[in-house]
């Protein structure tokens, strides 16, 4: 029995410019396991968003997706029809972007929004009301909201909606891009715990891409670190906090300020994020750290094992370990 | 040493109107009661809806109080007006969210550093204060970055160039609200690091407002929690990070993130 919930292979997703086509994601391969928590981390424009639109292949122009597979219950969800890929969205697996609490209809109540969702499925909403309410339940919502408007109820409240949504007709896999991201520190300390309780419950899959490193490690059981649309360390959450193999994860680990924790003068990462250099023929990180070598400059690492399933991007591994 | 700034009793109420002709009155600060001395930073914390930004802009007046009064050096400040208020604004100085939104995307980054100077007749050599200016919030060289636009520079320099700004008038007193909420991670603790320095070496006084207390462990010398507007607990930030007395601080430490936690 397979036990990869989906499978991403050699795929390539790029944008349109005035004269010319970037690409974002290079050569991305990954695989995801059934009932884990799978957390992608990565900086503003490293293209951590734009993966999760391409495996629920809304990428929209001017992003296109170049090649590539994504393999989910054996089937390859690029090459799907529209008409199969719209009848699996949300029945097999479903995605929540970012910002989606604002993506409620505001002048229609949120009842008729779940019916809306059901009679695109060909579901009759009349006999749903038991599963509408179950679903509620398990976001910890009151029934009571079917009847308000969107803007009647918290960003808190919205973003359990849309989560709530995305639950009801049983996915086994959800994508979650920024899920909590704009909500209060109180508010997502609760949705994440909610969430984490779901998943474990129901056993659902959980691909949960976030910016925020600190988040990331709390709830997810795998990590996979973007930079510049690679991955550059993947692991499981024990082993990337305690075994750092790529000097970002680590730098970026040893830069979250903690309670408690008195930061004596850390290693800092150079430069800004965001040049990308698409025809730069070695390291991507190369500018922004701190061990880096000439030999950087001039070969592309590839990504090397560490230990079981432990797998990083870096030629200096573990030579630049040494020295911190 | 007297305090930069103190307020007694502060209340502020926004009117909400409710149906056609009811009006109701919301409390968003009850009674706040804080200080800041010189060279020190304090941290104001809640979540949403504390009333944390809204004390800010009381301070900075951009809005009125309802009741309460506000000294500056021992001096009651709270209905000063016209020039006096001119002369006051000159000593505090606020720093936004957005660094996104806070620079015109029109001028140069010279241009943002120079033109406090120029409004406020600055009596020595405008070149050599703006390098001044830049190299202290380490946008070096200052030639790399005068003529570029805030679109050409990341998001942490953007707060640079800002602080930059604010510092160009020799302020006693910033306000910094939420400074790295919208940075990336690698950036926040050049920023943070910036607000310790200018602390230090201009030993000025410091408000750093936020959510998050991880970043107000690492900043900030003493706290005030705000909960629906009013101060449930203050003291030395060590103190009330590791012994909290108040349900509501409480509540904030344990949603704290933390990558060695587990949810």
């Amino acid at each position: 029995m397979d036990n990869s919930a989906i499978e991403i292979k050699n795929l390539n997703v790029g944008y349109n410019t005035e004269n010319s086509f970037s690409l974002i994601i290079k050569n991305f391969n990954l695989s995801i396991k059934k009932g884990e928590i799978f957390g992608i981390a990565g900086e503003s424009g490293s293209g951590k968003s734009t993966l999760a639109q391409a495996i629920y292949r809304s990428v929209k122009y001017p992003g296109e997706i170049d090649s590539g597979e994504i393999i989910f219950k054996d089937k390859d969800i690029l090459k799907m029809e529209a008409n199969d890929l719209r009848k699996i969205r949300v029945t097999l697996f479903s995605f929540i972007p970012q910002a989606a609490m604002n993506a409620l209809n505001p002048v229609r109540k949120i009842r008729y929004q779940f019916y809306d969702l059901l009679l695109a499925h060909g579901i009759l909403p009349e006999k749903s009301n038991d599963k509408i309410f179950s679903v509620l339940k398990m976001v910890r919502l009151n029934e009571s909201v079917l009847d308000n408007f969107p803007h009647e109820l918290s960003g808190g409240m919205r973003q359990r909606t849309v989560i709530a949504m995305s639950l009801l007709l049983n996915p086994e896999l959800v994508i979650l891009d920024e899920p909590t991201t704009g909500l209060d520190v109180l508010v997502e300390h609760e949705i994440l715990k909610d969430l984490k309780n779901i998943q474990r419950k129901y056993g659902i899959t959980m691909i949960f891409i976030t910016h925020d490193l600190a988040i990331l490690y709390e709830i997810s059981d795998r990590i996979a670190m973007i930079y510049a649309g690679e991955i550059v360390e993947l692991g499981p959450r024990d082993d990337m906090l305690e075994h750092s193999t790529h000097p970002y994860n680590f730098l970026l680990l040893k830069n979250i300020p903690r309670i408690g924790v008195k930061m004596n003068n850390p290693i800092k990462l150079k430069g800004n994020p965001s040049n990308f250099n698409e025809n730069f023929p070695g390291c991507q990180f190369y500018e922004r750290c701190p061990f880096s070598k000439a030999v950087c400059s001039e070969k592309h690492p590839d990504l090397k094992e560490y230990s079981n399933e432990h797998y990083y991007r870096c030629i200096l591994f573990p030579e630049w370990k040494q020295g911190v | 040493m007297n305090e930069l700034i103190r307020t007694e009793n502060l209340t502020k109420e926004f009117e909400t109107r409710t149906g056609f002709t009811g009006i109701s009155k919301i409390k968003a600060l009850d009674n706040v009661n804080i200080s800041l001395f010189p060279n020190e930073i304090v941290g104001i914390v809640g979540a949403s809806g504390s009333g944390k930004s809204t004390l800010a802009k009381i301070l900075v007046f951009l809005y009125k109080s309802t009741s309460g009064k506000i000294y500056f050096k021992d001096e009651d400040i709270t209905k000063i007006h016209g020039k006096s208020l001119k002369k006051y604004r000159k000593e505090i100085q606020m720093i936004f969210q957005d660094p996104y939104a806070s620079l015109d995307p029109y001028h140069s980054i010279e241009w943002h550093i120079k033109r406090p100077l120029l409004t406020s007749h600055y009596s020595g050599n405008i070149d050599d204060r703006i390098d001044e200016l830049m190299n202290m919030v380490k946008l070096t060289p200052p030639e790399y970055y005068k003529n570029k636009f805030p679109h050409q520079v990341s998001g942490g320099q953007r707060q640079r160039v800002y602080i930059a700004r604010v510092l160009a008038l020799n302020p006693q007193i910033l306000i910094a609200d939420e400074p790295v909420s919208m940075l990336d991670v690698s950036l926040r603790i050049d920023v943070l690091d910036l607000l310790s320095k200018i602390k230090n070496e201009l030993g000025i006084g410091i408000i750093y407002i936020t959510h998050d207390l991880n970043t107000v462990s690492m900043v900030t010398d003493r706290i005030y929690v705000l909960h629906n507007g009013e101060v449930v607990e203050d003291g030395y930030t060590n103190t009330i990070l590791t012994s909290p007395h108040d349900g509501y601080t409480k509540a904030l430490i344990e949603a704290a993130s933390d990558p060695y936690k587990r949810i």
